[in-house]
């Protein structure tokens, strides 16, 4: 019964798979049907011949599929990627059937998914089904598989005529028949191994429950057996560099091979010993690394092949670039799909793939300074957090942008540096969304450069940008901080408690300074255990020799009532009065207006943003939803999060504070009510003209 | 200049012109200390200004007015253009400018009494508080323009202020009652509208007064009467007060209550700071504008 259960649970596991693939290869057909219609004049036949050749080997992977883990799935999806690729790169070579190439790389993909797509769940689910009733009546299990593999090898051994049936010079199909040849030998060596060892290892699941220690010894011996195939295998296949077809045909029939082995003894890991498993992982290494290799061969002579391409420039070279572009995509949007599954229905405009698409898109030799990529990766994995430090911190990119910026010739330097400031900040904003302070500097600087007189000298421009950043830096925030501290220093009497939430270098510096300036008090910092933020704060306020207490953000209701100032940081103000804050803001703002508390935002006008927002929907950021999972808990239900579709994790970033719960906000101007924000704007688009 | 010859002239104005308020008071002391006092530089000048709002400050009388006015005053004469060229053309300048925002102080009242006057229904009921100037002025507008209405005063303790301001309504024919502070939420179901004076006007919107506003503000909103604040526009301050304790120490007491230190027990003179309850009820008049909110 055991038996039967896990086999229900790899068949539903896998089911959903192959579901999620096909979808995604629906979407890949769409959009490889556009480019394949513009070439669709050209020579069909390849195509069909591919086509052939890859739905058989697309049917292969999928009648074993049912009883595969899903990585093995995902790896053979690859490997029929990668196939395609190589058949690509053989045709390259000659440079005649250029053209052809490309639809073919087009074609096979696309009409393999179609082919796939249809059929698949319905002979997953039938296979599966098969064996899981199989599995009760024990004798027709062995009989089953056997023909089963055997039925493989054949089509295999048809497959492998295919491709050389395609038209290649017949001075390679010469070497590759020979090539062919010791395939086949191999193959049939290793089919035999591997029918042998699925066999018995059909008949370990089957009788799991009365397994002997021979049973396990010589399951172990049909392992270390196979894994030595595979190695010799690659070992041959590594010597023939231009048989690139075969011996992908080879990669997939090891994996194909393999995948049999590796997924029924998932089934039956219960009952396994060390060394079973060790042998396991070794075997599954051997493939990788094989894999990996092929991969990487393939890599380089497509690179040598597209090169050649290049040099030769024919009107296909828009195809070319379809060409190259085409695999990136393809493994993008697997990614994103498998994701989005796992996403909050509410917050899927948030989703956005910042980070490593944006590094990933990064050419090496782009133009970016070296300080604009640091500060990228930096924002990105939040090294660089707080309103203020990320403006400092994109200031001081900037400056040394300019620093290094050499003019190109014939360019006025506002319009150059306008250009590479534009390609810098898209970048930049894709690694993480602009905060308002950032946007504001960014405003500031380009107001400076358009302020440029035409025939500006290099040298002075540069100089008088980099003050300017200098002056914006002082002026905006530090002498702003330091004159919004004298200005909330005259609000904290002496024995009062000051509550805070979250991390601001702002609320530090006003603490710390009125600390200083001999004033009693006492500060109660709020923090969440997700975020650590507001330890930090807790740490630099003990270091300063504040007298702290810290509550967690559950306890906020309770300590409220000995508290007699709110103090909170902001990342902006809106134009409509609303605080963006650091999740959590709101709910201390909440609790302080029911106990009737006053609430003090401290922010410097430099935060304040023309966008209106009502509440945390329209805009907000997604963190990192692990950071949710308690790590010091071992039984924690959020940890397999990802495999449960039902439960999804939601990490906010910002929440909105509306102005009817602020008391009042504290700028380098005055102390002013929420409402009078736009009031502060207009003044400053007077005073700045931004 | 000595801070006792300021104080002087500035009680003196307060003794001889019965009608004037604390705020227009100091801005008239300021006004004469400009021409008495012959100085040579701007500096000096400004030195001597802002001695005498310090001695101003000192005299036993409520500061709110007296600050939010002089700040303004100093405010208005030194935006003109001061680039002449002698120190004398420039202090012209000065005088000429305080006087007109001297003048256009005194129409405030007027102009406040006038604008009210839309609000005070035939027949209606009236509550007031204390003593105010304005509230008086624009209750005897509505006499002039045949309006009849009724008016409830409270006393107004410590200094029953209340019972100087029903005098005065009996005497212009105007039906008046006075009451106790303590029957303020009683009373409050029978009138139709609250109205009331201020101090000084934060930049909250809230307003300070005269002890009892907030109860009485706080009733008013709880049983969903209207509340207007006549003022000035010179009584705006540059205060931000987060809550009653906030508000500055010389903004609640008299300078001889704090200098004997003993303000913890004393029960401060002026109503404090009246948050804005609920802004739809409370309403407010400048002379150069009508605030609503």
């Amino acid at each position: 019964m055991e038996g039967q259960h896990k086999l229900f649970n790899n068949y539903l596991r896998a089911h959903c798979k192959t579901k999620l693939t096909a979808s995604q290869r629906r979407r890949l057909r769409r959009k490889t049907l556009k480019s394949s219609k513009d070439c669709k004049s050209k020579d069909t036949e390849v195509c069909n011949g591919k086509k052939n050749h890859i739905v058989p080997n697309g049917e292969l992977y999928l009648n074993v599929s049912p009883i595969l883990p899903l990585n093995i799935i995902n790896s053979s999806n690859k490997i029929v990627e990668l196939n395609t690729k190589l058949c690509d790169t053989l045709n390259c070579s000659s440079p005649l059937t250029k053209n052809k190439i490309v639809v073919s790389n087009m074609e096979p993909s696309s009409e393999a998914g179609l082919s796939l797509k249809s059929r698949d769940d319905v002979k997953a689910a039938r296979e599966a089904k098969k064996l899981a009733k199989q599995a009760k009546k024990k004798g027709t299990t062995e009989i089953q598989t056997k023909s089963e593999t055997q039925k493989l090898t054949t089509q295999k051994g048809q497959d492998l005529k295919n491709p050389s049936v395609d038209e290649v010079d017949r001075a390679e199909k010469e070497n590759k028949e020979k090539s062919l040849h010791m395939i086949k030998e191999i193959k049939s060596k290793l089919s035999d191994a591997v029918v042998h060892a699925s066999s018995k290892d059909v008949s370990n699941v089957t009788v799991a429950e009365n397994l002997t220690v021979n049973d396990v010894v010589n399951t172990l011996k049909d392992i270390v057996n196979v894994a030595k195939n595979v190695e010799s295998v690659t070992a041959i296949v590594k010597a023939m560099d231009v048989q690139k077809q075969v011996k992908n045909e080879v990669k997939k029939q090891t994996i194909n091979e393999k995948t049999p082995d590796v997924g029924e003894k998932k089934m039956e890991s219960d009952g396994k010993s060390k060394a079973e498993l060790k042998a396991e992982r070794r075997a599954k290494q051997e493939a990788q690394r094989a894999a990996k290799q092929a991969q990487q061969q393939a890599k380089e002579v497509q690179q040598k092949s597209n090169v050649k391409t290049e040099q030769i420039k024919e009107p296909g070279k828009k195809e070319d670039v379809a060409k190259e572009k085409s695999p990136k995509p393809k493994l993008i949007e697997k990614k994103v799909k498998s994701q989005s599954s796992q996403k909050c229905n509410w917050f899927q405009h948030l989703h956005t793939e910042h980070d490593k698409e944006a590094l990933r898109d990064l050419a090496i030799n782009s133009n970016l300074h070296p300080a604009v990529i640091k500060l990228g990766v930096q924002l990105a994995s939040h090294v660089v957090t707080g309103s203020n430090a990320r403006c400092i911190a994109l200031l001081d990119a900037l400056k040394k942008m300019v620093r290094d910026y050499s003019l190109p010739a014939k360019t006025e330097f506002a319009r150059g540096l306008e250009a590479q400031l534009a390609a810098s900040l898209s970048f930049l904003w894709r690694m993480r969304a602009p905060s308002a302070s950032q946007v504001n500097a960014i405003k500031h600087f380009r107001h400076q450069l358009t302020q440029l007189p035409n025939n500006v000298d290099e040298f002075d421009a540069k100089k008088k940008l980099q003050e300017e950043m200098d002056r914006y830096i002082r002026e905006q925030i530090d002498m702003a901080g330091e004159a919004i501290s004298i200005a909330v220093r005259n609000k904290i009497s002496n024995g009062d408690n000051i509550l805070t939430y979250g991390c601001s270098s702002l609320i530090e510096r006003i603490l710390r300074e009125s600390h200083e300036a001999g004033v009693q008090y006492r500060a109660v910092v709020v923090g969440n255990r997700v975020s650590h933020s507001a330890r930090e704060m807790l740490r630099r306020l003990i270091a300063a020799g504040v007298s702290c207490s810290y509550v967690d953000i559950s306890a906020l209701s309770f300590v409220m009532k000995s508290i007699n100032k709110v103090l909170l940081g902001a990342n902006a103000l809106l134009v409509n009065g609303s605080v963006l804050g650091a999740v959590g803001t709101l709910q201390a703002a909440l609790v302080a207006r029911a106990h009737n508390v006053p609430v003090l935002v401290a922010c410097e006008t430099h935060k304040f943003s023309d966008r209106v927002q009502t509440d945390a929907f329209v805009y907000n950021e997604i963190g990192d939803p692990e950071a949710l999972i308690d790590k010091s808990d071992e039984n924690s239900l959020l940890k397999d999060w990802r495999s449960n579709p039902n439960l999804n994790l939601l990490n906010l970033t910002y929440d909105v504070t509306p102005a009817s719960l602020v008391t009042a906000v504290v700028t380098e101007l005055a102390i002013l009510p929420c409402t009078s924000a736009p009031v502060v704007l207009r003044f400053k688009t007077s005073e700045y003209g931004m | 200049m000595k801070k006792e010859e300021v104080q002087e002239i500035f009680l003196k104005i307060l003794r001889e012109e019965e009608d004037v308020s604390v705020g227009v008071a100091a801005i008239k002391t300021l006004l004469t200390v400009i021409e008495n006092y012959k100085v040579a530089t701007v500096r000096e000048l400004d030195l001597n200004l802002q001695l005498a709002v310090d001695a101003m400050r000192h005299c036993d009388q409520p500061v709110t007015a007296i600050s939010s006015g002089c700040e303004l005053f100093m405010r208005f004469i030194t935006f003109a253009k001061l680039d002449v060229k002698s120190f004398e053309e420039c202090e012209q300048i000065m005088l000429q400018r305080g006087r007109i925002f001297l003048d256009t102080l005194l129409e405030a009242r007027g102009k406040v009494a006038k604008q009210s006057l839309p609000f005070i229904s035939d027949g209606c009921k009236i509550l007031t508080h204390s003593r105010s100037r304005v509230v008086l002025a624009a209750m005897l507008e509505a006499v002039k323009a045949n309006k009849r209405f009724q008016v409830f005063v409270t006393y107004s303790s410590p200094d029953n202020s209340g019972k100087r301001m029903h005098k005065e309504l009996v005497a212009a024919g105007i039906e008046a009652t006075l009451i106790l502070d303590s029957a303020v939420g009683y009373i409050m179901e029978q009138v139709d509208i609250v109205m009331i004076g201020a101090e000084g006007i934060t930049e909250s919107g809230g307003i300070i007064n005269k002890i009892g506003t907030y109860c009485l503000a706080m009733s008013a909103s709880e049983l969903k009467r209207p509340v207007y604040v006549l003022t000035e526009s010179f009584k705006f301050s540059r205060i931000y007060p987060l809550n009653q304790q906030d508000i500055p120490i010389e903004f609640k007491y008299l300078s001889s209550v704090i200098a004997s230190g003993g303000f913890g027990e004393a029960t401060p003179f002026s109503g404090l700071y009246t948050p804005c309850i609920h802004y739809s009820t409370l309403y407010r008049f400048g002379h150069f504008d009508t605030f609503r909110r």
